[in-house]
């Protein structure tokens, strides 16, 4: 089926107007999607690049590539670009600004021209990151630990601004999502009746609005502290370095929900139409969805076991820790159960559903174990936590959302990528990827500390493996990013709808014009409702009418 | 056990500012019906160009409109009330002060009163009153995260010494630095 | 105030991915609420700080607090609030079209918020003349303790605030501008309300921070 519909002659959103200032001064909601979808891939590379660079260090215990400050202003760069211009941003401003207001049936976001901004004031900050790193980079890892990162040299203030703008853009972003959710919903479209990823994006949004301020505040302090000295964590001055990362990981602990919950939602999307199932236990998944928000913003201090936190207030965030597994249990039994017995496509997106819940798996399990407040005080610091949140933030959150990439594409530029190359490279990324991290398992429950350029000879084979297969990891996500680009200039045209699904984007063209719908859709039914067999219990049955 | 106490304390303090935000229709509307008398009037005609209290007085009926959009705002009468209850409160806030209390009740205080001030301005002045819920809801989120965020923080913080060994435990900062001790992970504090 | 939601007259105003205009001003004000949900979490981590600290501190706390004015504290607060009444009362007379009565309110709230900040510059300009400074340059004699702590949470608590102040009078310059130009009406009045609710947000921020600080006892 041909790209432009024939009933009309309006050109989609990326011919509608042309010239670098149409893109960069649009209030379209689509192209500030595919804007952060450029951006948040070449800092992804970025990151990516300064990621081999250390596991090429890594290859050999000893350590010869690079000198100790190098490498640790290296591994602060990498977590840095990689969580805050990357992983934060990429799943909720890439497929959320693209997708949210075509599956609401709306026109665009509530507050386009905030959106703009929220996609300038993100190239600013990470700007000053950039900037940061020219003028000589600094060390003190993205966690900015007090006192280190107030006492030391280096444009560490620039680094702390940076990340303040960015902060907004992510605080404006979920403000924007949450209104936009609440108010523009398409006629006959309940609450319950909403894709699955409108309830994870907005209970990401309402993470993002709640917690992202407290990083803010923190972040302002740091700079007050360097700049003149105004010290609320600085010891001297009677201040306590522990309730820095209090405050640090107020917001950071929640900030990876705010990277899991949209991929989370992504996967239920993918898992629906590609086994062309109704999604089961609808409303276990969407209410878990706002759980884990909440659930999430109690369990911060599990960060700081060995901080010199209170051992009563550790055994307290233990505790608490174990309960966030409840609701994300539900969401992995329920996408499996959704599964059973379904008519299971093997499109890319359905490959990269198997990888996330097989690396997901694996990653939130490590995480219940370092919960465990006797364990973390043996584990914490070494590669085992390396390599859990690697499994979480990577094995999850980027695979959900290359996923969704993969599911999305066709409506995004109107083309199909070559799907069984797709495949093939996914199943190349999830080998690789095993290969690259769980050895760091094994060497961190035996003791290798994170964060050190150079290592004892034992742990060496192990980490030759890792780097290996980080080698092959990159070529591979390298491979996926061609194939997607040349798919995206001269893959064969796209149907509107070449995965069936049922949800309001998959109802107009691909690409979308620039108003998104011809008309206003309605909806009479839930975004799941594929026709089931006698013995299995159907939804309401009626589909979405335009 | 002090200091599990002083944990119970501080909770209790932020549930009870929090509990205003329900309370507060009974309370705020006695506040505002006590202000709602002669003197009010005689003050609010002397304004120019006011409209005298036409709509409601203290309630605040909204008409049932789709989005919960409060067509006639409340009346001049209804805000300079609230207006004067916030100054009474300021004036309240200030005597207590003086009163010489405790540090804990003083504090108790302090912050009950705070927050029916605060509790009066959300609710009239930002027309939460009236308002449609889900502001409501926003706000109750926004201070629950804050609570959170105060109570399991400061869990840390003041328990930090607890189940020690008599010798050499210290409740503050001050009291070790007054003994003369400097206590072991904290740098030594040089007199700024 | 109408709502034209399903008439064929859709003003001007209404940007055209709304369906109407009770749509737009109920977005707008959801967005601002928004907005305070997040202000309130951003002030928090400085309430953390004092909380923190005054419970480590206690005796530092009672002496920080003698240092201050309270009188001075006092009289900002009753300005505030008195600015917070006659805000709201701006826009009520917006909303029933009495626009230069609204002007003038909006000009008084302006008044009252450089009064504010008047005395807050006497406040510190006092401060600096004793030598209290936050932080590592505290070097005033008056206050026992962690001093330095005291008055770096002092100042950035208070000028954090202060902040927030110039930021919202400029935005009530800029609002009465608009309502001058009949850009902000009666129908239209969202950005009158969004604009009143941050400035009642600033007194609200005062309101806890003035017994927190200058009534410790």
């Amino acid at each position: 089926m041909s790209s432009l519909d024939s009933r009309s002659p309006e050109p989609s959103y990326l011919g509608a107007s042309r010239g670098i200032r149409s893109w960069l001064f649009t209030v379209d909601h689509k192209r500030i999607g595919v804007m952060y979808l450029v951006a948040t891939t070449i800092f992804m590379m970025f990151g990516g690049i300064l990621a081999g660079v250390l596991r090429m260090e890594l290859f050999t215990a000893a350590g010869d590539l690079v000198d100790p400050d190098a490498y640790n202003r290296m591994f602060t760069l990498h977590g840095s670009i990689m969580v805050f211009l990357v992983i934060i941003p990429a799943a909720p401003a890439v497929i959320g600004n693209f997708v949210l207001p075509l599956m609401l049936g709306a026109r665009d976001v509530a507050f386009p021209r905030l959106n703009l901004a929220s996609f300038h004031i993100y190239l600013a900050g990470a700007a000053l990151l950039l900037l940061a790193m020219i003028l000589g980079s600094f060390d003190t890892g993205w966690t900015f630990y007090t006192p280190y990162s107030t006492s030391t040299s280096g444009p560490v203030a620039w680094a702390l601004t940076g990340v303040f703008i960015l902060g907004f853009s992510s605080i404006l972003t979920g403000l924007n999502f949450i209104v936009t959710i609440h108010k523009m919903r398409a006629p006959g479209m309940s609450w319950f009746r909403m894709p699955l990823l409108l309830w994870a994006l907005y209970a990401t949004s309402a993470v993002q609005l709640l917690a992202t301020p407290v990083l803010a505040i923190t972040v302002l302090l740091l700079v007050l502290e360097r700049t003149i000295g105004v010290g609320i964590f600085d010891p001297a001055l009677g201040g306590d370095p522990i309730l820095f990362q209090h405050f640090f990981w107020f917001y950071s602990h929640p900030a990876v929900y705010i990277m899991i919950l949209p991929a989370f939602g992504i996967v239920s999307e993918m898992v629906a139409v590609h086994a062309q199932r109704p999604i089961f236990g609808y409303k276990g998944i969407a209410l878990s969805s706002l759980s884990i928000a909440i659930v999430g913003s109690l369990v911060w201090g599990h960060h700081m076991f060995t901080s010199g936190q209170s051992i009563y207030a550790s055994v307290l965030f233990s505790f608490l820790t174990f309960f966030v597994a409840i609701p994300t249990a539900i969401k992995v039994f329920s996408w499996v159960a959704t599964l059973y017995r379904g008519d299971i496509q093997i499109t890319p997106p359905m490959m990269y559903v198997f990888t996330f819940l097989a690396l997901f798996m694996i990653g939130g399990l490590t995480g219940v174990v370092l919960g465990a407040l006797s364990l973390d005080v043996h584990l914490h610091d070494t590669y085992f936590v390396v390599a859990h949140f690697h499994y979480v933030m990577m094995g999850g959150a980027i695979i959900a959302y290359i996923g969704g990439l993969h599911h999305w594409w066709p409506k995004i530029f109107g083309r199909m990528y070559p799907k069984r190359l797709a495949s093939i490279t996914s199943v190349l990324v999830f080998v690789s990827f095993n290969m690259t991290f769980f050895p760091m398992f094994l060497v961190g429950s035996r003791g290798m500390p994170r964060r050190y350029y150079e290592y004892i000879a034992t742990f060496e084979s192990l980490n030759q493996i890792a780097t290996v297969g980080a080698l092959l990891l990159g070529t591979s996500l390298f491979l996926t990013l061609g194939y997607l680009i040349w798919g995206a200039l001269y893959g064969p045209a796209a149907s509107r709808n070449p995965w069936n699904g049922l949800s309001l984007e998959w109802r107009t063209e691909s690409p979308p014009i620039e108003h998104n719908f011809h008309g206003q859709p309605t909806v009479s039914g839930g975004p799941y409702d594929y026709p089931v067999g006698p013995e299995i219990p159907s939804g309401d049955g009626i589909g979405v009418s335009a | 056990m002090d200091v599990v106490l002083n944990i119970l304390v501080m909770f209790g303090l932020f549930s009870v500012g929090l509990s205003f935000l329900v309370l507060l229709p009974v309370v705020g509307k006695i506040l505002v019906a006590v202000f709602s008398t002669v003197l009010v009037e005689r003050a609010v005609s002397r304004w120019r160009g006011v409209k005298s209290g036409t709509v409601m007085g203290a309630h605040v009926v909204p008409e049932p409109v789709v989005d919960g959009d409060v067509h006639e705002p409340p009346s001049v009468r209804v805000y300079v009330s609230v207006y004067l209850s916030l100054l009474v409160l300021t004036v309240v806030t200030v005597g207590v002060s003086e009163l010489g209390l405790l540090m804990r009740e003083a504090v108790f205080w302090a912050v009950v009163v705070a927050s029916l001030k605060a509790g009066l301005v959300i609710a009239w002045f930002m027309h939460l009153k009236g308002g449609p819920p889900m502001n409501r809801l926003v706000l109750s989120t926004s201070v629950f995260f804050m609570v959170i965020f105060f109570t399991l923080t400061m869990a840390d913080l003041s328990t930090r010494t607890m189940g020690g060994d008599e010798e050499g435990q210290w409740a503050t900062i001050d009291e070790a630095r007054d003994a003369g001790d400097v206590p072991s992970g904290w740098s030594t504090p040089t007199a700024p | 105030m109408s709502d034209t939601s399903t008439s064929a007259q859709r003003p001007a105003w209404v940007a055209s991915f709304f369906e109407s205009a009770t749509q737009q001003r109920s977005a707008a004000n959801l967005g601002m609420w928004l907005f305070i949900g997040q202000e309130i979490l951003f002030f928090s981590g400085l309430f953390m700080a004092y909380i923190a600290y005054r419970w480590l501190y206690p005796d530092t706390w009672l002496s920080g607090a003698d240092a201050l004015n309270k009188t001075m504290g006092t009289a900002n607060t009753v300005v505030l609030l008195t600015s917070s009444l006659t805000m709201v009362l701006a826009i009520r007379e917006l909303q029933v079209d009495r626009i230069r009565a609204s002007i003038r309110y909006i000009v008084a709230t302006v008044v009252l918020g450089v009064v504010f900040l008047g005395v807050k510059s006497v406040e510190y300009a006092h401060k600096f003349e004793e030598g209290i400074l936050p932080g590592l340059h505290y070097s005033g004699e008056s206050v026992e303790g962690m001093a330095g702590l005291f008055f770096g949470i002092y100042f950035a608590l208070t000028g954090l605030h202060a902040l927030h102040v110039i930021i919202g009078l400029g935005l009530l310059v800029w609002l009465a501008r608009r309502i001058h130009l009949g850009l902000v009406t009666s129908e239209n009045d969202s950005l009158a309300e969004n604009i009143g609710l941050y400035w009642h947000l600033v007194d609200l921020v005062w309101i806890f921070l003035f017994p927190m600080l200058y009534l410790v006892r």
